[in-house]
């Protein structure tokens, strides 16, 4: 009897051939999901260099973890959280750097909290979708955007996401629709103005208003 | 002046949409909504907030990315099987290899491979990127697209692999001008004319080109087979391609009628190798990768 080639291994068996020192097991492994590994990396971090090199050390870490991997979760999420956690780090090793080192251009995170736009935003690409968005995600808290990422953006189940990211669902949920509602006005102009006139001076701000009929949302993890 | 209400704030309206509020403070904002069109024309617009989303393609990895992370495995595989070799053969293991630097884990590398490892690193090389087995094409984007230098950009790559043994091909992950590179290599080009085809004849055919190539004699002729010079062109595409490491063919040929080159490396004992077929405008800033093929090990 001949035995299984790699492509037609799972996921399980192939990290367990890894394990077990196949030399070519998890290569195989890395190319069968490098797609989404990659999307998640790129939608997080915003730029490609860092992408690329958020998944270079997430697939080293992965690599030489691999016999921490308890199959507790799917393969998939196993090594989707390792490449989150890689890109979150260097967001927050990047802000680091950004709030000590005033003037630096790597400050999106700073603009993220000011809420505007890069000023690098290409006026003749604003009708690209793509480019509009990526550029609106960049205005967002990463965990924030790391939570769309993969619930609206790679169409990730809610409790998948949150078995990647490591939090609850409801935490999940929470992180997605603030993130939604930060993108909101920076994204009306796609959806034909719907939500133009949804300006922070109308609302009711979060934990700030207590007149208003509604309440401010409580409970979230930000 | 009297305002027509206190809206909700979006945060709000899309915790609501999420299930995240409930009770009497949900019934609240649904009456809300009911009565106020900015707050549903709001909430609705956090749930197309969510499709807009959706409707961004995921871009697929960079074949540059893909190519630098294979590599990565590689050495990671090679560095794995090393430190068992290394147990029991301590000795030698300061002599030049490729080794592989990157931002972010710099100095959490534990050195680069042995020169044991760096035999395996071309059979490893190939496995991480191919299919077990016989002949695995990997179709690549051609044209103008990004070549690994614009795509992988910062970290940076030095490689000095002992000439004529053929590694893997470290990418060069650093921009680097023109063909500076430090590791002249030496190879000639033939010009066979052949139409190598795509699908499964692509790896035979190189296989056989590369076998009567390496029985050529030293004065570089043989039969119909007439070695020449580089042109800069070509020499800045071979070095960019094979990542510094000398190829054991470049066969200016055609490939499925067009004009392309093929660059294959040699097989370094009984291992697996790699080829790559260029098209025309292959250079130091644009690779113009066609194909790329791994040739299984001799007799293997």
């Amino acid at each position: 009897m001949t035995e299984p080639r790699l492509p037609d291994l799972s996921d399980a068996q192939l990290l367990q051939r890894h394990v077990e020192g196949d030399a070519e097991a998890f290569g195989v492994l890395f190319l069968r999901h490098r797609d989404r590994l990659w999307a998640v990396a790129l939608r997080t971090l915003c730029d490609p260099e860092e992408a690329a090199d958020a998944l270079q050390e997430a697939m080293i870490s992965a690599f030489r973890r691999a016999g921490d991997f308890r199959g507790d979760s799917a393969v998939t999420t196993w090594l989707h959280r390792i490449v989150v956690n890689a890109s979150l780090d260097r967001l927050r090793r990047r802000a680091a750097h950004a709030a000590s080192s005033v003037g630096d251009e790597d400050t999106l995170d700073l603009l993220a909290t000011q809420g505007r736009v890069p000023a690098t935003t290409d006026p003749a690409s604003v009708r690209d979708t793509t480019l509009d968005v990526e550029a609106a995600l960049r205005l967002i808290p990463p965990e924030q955007r790391a939570a769309l990422v993969l619930v609206d953006m790679l169409g990730y189940p809610v409790a998948d996401a949150a078995a990647v990211l490591g939090i609850s669902v409801g935490t999940v949920k929470s992180r997605c629709a603030r993130g939604r509602a930060r993108l909101l006005p920076h994204l009306a102009h796609l959806r034909g103005g719907a939500a133009a006139d949804s300006g922070p001076e109308d609302r009711i701000s979060r934990n700030r208003t207590a007149t208003g009929s509604v309440s401010p949302g409580q409970g979230g993890d930000e | 002046m009297r305002r027509h209400s206190v809206h909700a704030d979006p945060e709000v309206l899309a915790e609501l949409s999420e299930g995240l509020i409930s009770g009497k403070r949900a019934t609240r904002i649904h009456a809300h909504l009911a009565g106020c069109q900015r707050c549903a024309r709001c909430s609705a617009g956090l749930a197309e907030i969510s499709m807009l989303l959706a409707s961004v393609p995921s871009p697929a990895m960079p074949e540059a990315v893909v190519r630098r992370l294979s590599t990565t495995l590689v050495q990671e595989a090679t560095s794995r099987s090393g430190r068992v070799a290394a147990a029991t053969r301590p000795a030698e293991e300061n002599l030049s290899a490729p080794v592989l630097r990157f931002q972010g884990a710099r100095g959490r590398r534990r050195g680069g491979p042995s020169p044991v490892a760096a035999r395996a690193f071309a059979a490893a090389a190939a496995a991480c990127v191919v299919a077990a087995g016989g002949y695995t094409l990997v179709q690549l984007t051609s044209g103008p697209g990004p070549g690994p230098r614009q795509v992988a950009g910062g970290p940076s790559v030095s490689s000095s692999p002992t000439r004529g043994t053929h590694a893997i091909p470290l990418i060069p992950l650093t921009p680097s001008q023109g063909t500076g590179t430090s590791n002249l290599l030496s190879f000639r080009v033939i010009d066979s004319g052949i139409d190598y085809r795509g699908g499964g004849h692509l790896g035979p055919q190189i296989k056989t080109e590369l076998d009567q190539v390496a029985a050529l004699s030293p004065a570089g002729s043989s039969g119909a087979r007439v070695l020449h010079s580089p042109t800069p062109q070509q020499y800045a595409c071979v070095v960019d391609v094979t990542g510094d490491v000398e190829p054991a063919l470049v066969d200016s040929a055609r490939y499925d009628g067009r004009p392309a080159t093929i660059i294959a490396l040699g097989h370094l004992g009984n291992q697996v190798s790699q080829a790559w077929v260029v098209g025309p405008s292959c250079s130091a800033d644009d690779t113009d990768i066609l194909q790329h093929v791994t040739l299984p090990a001799p007799g293997g």
